[in-house]
């Protein structure tokens, strides 16, 4: 523990996505230079809001273990996605995370279920005795858990000219796949709308590099990330396809088991040394097709997700994310942006 | 005696013998502004006094300030100044150890040169060095830290 100051900061790990609300509370502080410990991305590992970034959890430096507690809130009309995570660095070398998830579904408020039901241009997949399209179906949750492992394997973001270099890799769990949502029976909304399992295991490389003398002057972070996964909607909506599960088959989804090479990526540029601006995208498999508005023809993709971010670093203990989030289409909805807010407790 | 005690004031002068990394951001400073670094950092008072409140701080700071006890001040100040003028395309010459033999056998560690880097962005803040300029600098002196620490 220390009296110092944490003035500027140099480095930066930062920031990244999508929105969040956490809490998080902080006693000693690792060495390393302020904003290098970076945020919390949605699965719960460091890195920016919605990427995982090769920077490993707290402000340890090769002798020392520090770590992270982050909430995160993603609002997008009818969709909220809350996220509580945490990660522990093991002298900068290798980081342990878990994250809890929870999206929430207002199937109520979506005027488009008739999709599902017997009026024109319905898919008639939702009859009358059982549950009607007139049946307010309420907020419905669907909840992840995401255990993550990732090992730093050369480099250091500042002080190598060759990027960070971290491989991870990510257990999820979706324990809503068989959650009875519509009185219809034991098929939850993962796997009503086509996926072929309620857990996969993501792997993935990132590469993260820190411009101290960036661009304008400023420090400037750079990360890429391959991801090979099988995850619909980060797993959200469950993993792979099965065209002979839930409406797969009549929205033509084919069944897909196998692994998708994804790229993510993320820039973020410090105007101060306590204030960090950027983007971020990440790709996503495309297996799954969803009913999007009111035509039972019209079909979508998880598509890319995006964000543009402002992190702010007070100190080495909290950092603060917002972000104008787009999440890219999910059922029912071809568009969903909304505003994220994170907030990052470190130690 | 200077050499075990000078180590990490030799390193950020041995910046400009061991970092060909740091002069692509020196020739980046140049283009735009036609006006070397250490002519925008107001040439060598401004660094001297930059170095000097530098290692006031760093006198103040116990993460790191055992590893001075024994440090002759006034040399350790001269070598530093000359090390950040030579690297910041100025007219001096840093003639100390180079970074890896001023170092050995301290058993630095990554903590305690972000000690050192906390202590110059103090004193950088405190002298009000332009955000743009403190970059280049750092930029010039970063990669000296594995030539610093674990030797």
């Amino acid at each position: 523990m220390s009296t110092h100051r944490w003035k500027r900061t140099l480095a930066a790990t930062a920031v990244a996505g999508l929105g969040v609300w956490g809490m998080s509370a902080a006693h000693a502080q690792g060495s390393r230079l302020l904003a290098t410990s970076g945020v919390t991305e949605v699965g719960g590992s460091t890195g920016g809001g919605i990427t995982p970034w090769a920077v490993i959890a707290g402000y340890d430096t090769g002798d020392e273990v520090g770590g992270s507690v982050t909430g995160t809130y993603v609002t997008v009309p009818n969709y909220g996605l809350t996220t509580l995570g945490a990660a522990v660095g093991i002298h900068n070398r290798f980081e342990i995370s878990v994250a809890h998830e929870n999206l929430n579904v207002n199937l109520g408020s979506l005027s488009s279920l008739g999709v599902l039901g017997n009026q024109p241009g319905g898919l008639g997949l939702i009859k009358s005795g059982g549950v009607a399209p007139s049946i307010n179906l309420g907020n419905q949750t669907i909840s992840m858990d995401v255990l993550g492992l990732k090992a730093r394997l050369f480099g250091d973001v500042l002080y190598t000219p060759y990027p960070q270099v971290s491989a991870g890799i990510k257990y999820k769990k979706n324990n809503d796949f068989n959650s009875n949502f519509s009185g219809l029976g034991p098929i939850g909304i993962p796997k009503f709308f086509g996926a072929a399992s309620d857990s996969g295991t993501d792997f993935y490389v990132a590469a993260t590099k820190v411009f101290l003398n960036g661009i304008f002057h400023r420090v400037t972070l750079v990360n890429l990330t391959l991801r090979g996964t099988k995850a619909n909607a980060m797993g959200l909506l469950g993993f792979g396809t099965n065209a002979n599960n839930g409406i797969a088959g009549a929205l033509g989804t084919k069944s897909n088991d196998s692994y998708h090479a994804e790229l993510e990526g993320s820039a973020a540029v410090f105007l101060r040394p306590d204030v960090a601006v950027g983007g971020e995208f990440r790709q996503q498999p495309d297996n799954m097709k969803y009913p999007i508005n009111s035509s039972a023809t019209a079909i979508g993709s998880p598509g890319t997700m995006k964000d543009v971010f402002i992190a702010y670093f007070p100190n080495k203990s909290l950092s603060l994310t917002a972000a104008y989030a787009d999440l890219g289409p999910l059922p029912f909805q071809a568009s969903n942006k909304g505003f994220y807010l994170s907030l990052n407790g470190t130690f | 005696m200077k050499l075990q005690s000078l180590p990490l004031a030799r390193h950020l002068g041995g910046v400009a013998l061991t970092c060909a990394l740091a002069f692509p951001a020196l020739a980046h400073a140049q283009m735009t502004s036609g006006q070397t670094l250490y002519e925008q950092l107001g040439g060598k008072p401004a660094i001297t006094k930059v170095v000097h409140d530098m290692i006031v701080n760093v006198a103040a700071d116990n993460r790191i300030n055992h590893f001075f006890a024994k440090t002759n001040i006034p040399h350790l100040q001269m070598e530093l100044v000359n090390q950040v003028c030579e690297a910041t395309g100025g007219p001096c010459k840093y003639t100390g150890l180079n970074m890896r033999q001023a170092h050995k056998g301290m058993n630095l560690r990554t903590a305690d040169f972000n000690a050192l880097v906390e202590d110059l962005q103090k004193s950088m803040d405190s002298n009000n060095v332009p955000l743009g300029l403190q970059n280049q600098l750092l930029a010039i002196l970063a990669p000296m830290e594995p030539h610093v620490d674990h030797q």
